[in-house]
């Protein structure tokens, strides 16, 4: 499939003149880079999230462990 | 060094060939840098902001840095005989990077021949081998191709390592990133790279540039890779080995090196009538 995929976009690059060519292969460029972007934005906030729990959650053990506010 | 030397770097602005002029100025007294542009690379001016750092550590007067459009050079250098180059190597015609750079060492070996420079150097790597114009058996007939005009062509930072791996979490030099990735770890890394090596100089504030942030900022953007890397990665590779890949990318090269070194050799005895000059 990956393959097919891959004959298709180059097909297509090969046919092309010189200009249209560097405009087709920019518009790949920004795909990926808008998919990679993505995939990054979302995994940091994912991590950030389970990061901003634990902490939480060791603060409020920390709570129930001090004496003082026991 | 010898006396009013002088060299011509390929000159991107990036680590690789940032170091390749500070090599090229412990030996030479001159050095050109040329930094070639085209349709298709972006904010060629970033190139600037490693020259600065390279006057300031080796003195102003010592670097000349050129800006030469090879546009049309590598329109021809890429659609030359085009049909019949693409019935017999397929979709290597694809290869851009390569012929890019095909078209910038043509434009350079002229610059050599009139400026009389003997040594041309660029910041050709070991760990990009996937390249054409970076892969070992390429460069040495770019060699040849420069030798027939009695032109040294040199690659000394081919054996440093290339960088590790970086997750893309570290593309932004982000040491936030929680968890994934951290900048102890990062400086720990002790591989001989061209950046560390550059730091070690005293001319990078940082061991590891590549792929950051940084790195993006001080050299001009291209994307026409992407085309060629689908071809490679998910087209080729995955079902030949890498042996077949280099020799047809070699294949390839050599008949297009030795095409145009006969219409740069054309171009020398008659410059103003040769197929070339219109494209220069």
């Amino acid at each position: 499939m990956r393959r097919a995929l891959a004959f298709l976009i180059c097909l297509l690059g090969a046919l092309l003149p010189l200009r249209l060519r560097v405009l087709y292969s920019e518009a790949l460029g920004w795909f990926a880079q808008y998919y990679h972007a993505m995939f990054r934005s979302l995994v940091t906030f994912i991590v950030n999230e389970v990061e901003k729990d634990k902490d939480k959650d060791r603060a409020e053990q920390s709570e129930g462990d001090d004496p003082e506010t026991r | 060094m010898a006396a009013e030397s002088t060299a011509a770097v390929l000159f991107s602005g990036g680590s690789d060939s940032t170091l390749t002029a500070a090599l090229a100025a412990d030996e030479f007294e001159h050095i050109h840098l040329l930094t070639f542009s085209r349709f298709g690379i972006f904010n060629i001016e970033n190139s600037a902001i490693n020259v600065d750092k390279l006057k300031a550590r080796y003195g102003g007067h010592r670097f000349e840095h050129h800006l030469i459009d090879i546009n049309d050079l590598f329109k021809r250098v890429s659609y030359d005989r085009y049909l019949s180059t693409l019935r017999r190597h397929g979709f290597f015609v694809l290869s851009t990077c390569g012929m890019c750079k095909l078209a910038m060492h043509l434009r350079a070996l002229l610059f050599c021949l009139d400026h009389g420079i003997e040594v041309l150097c660029d910041g050709a790597n070991q760990a990009m081998d996937i390249y054409p114009a970076q892969m070992k058996a390429v460069i040495e007939r770019m060699q040849g191709m420069y030798a027939h005009f009695g032109i040294e062509y040199r690659t000394p930072v081919f054996d440093y390592d290339g960088p590790s791996e970086m997750s893309f979490m570290a593309e932004d030099g982000d040491e936030n990133m929680p968890g994934f990735w951290n900048k102890e770890e990062r400086e720990a890394d002790d591989k001989e790279t061209t950046d560390r090596k550059l730091y070690e100089m005293g001319i990078f504030d940082s061991p590891r540039t590549k792929g950051t942030q940084t790195d993006l900022a001080m050299q001009p953007r291209c994307f026409q890779f992407i085309l060629f890397r689908i071809f490679v990665h998910w087209y080729y590779l995955p079902y030949k080995e890498y042996g077949q890949y280099e020799s047809q990318t070699v294949a390839f090269y050599d008949e297009k090196i030795a095409r145009f070194t006969e219409l740069a050799e054309q171009h020398v005895k008659d410059p103003a009538s040769s197929p070339l000059a219109r494209y220069l």
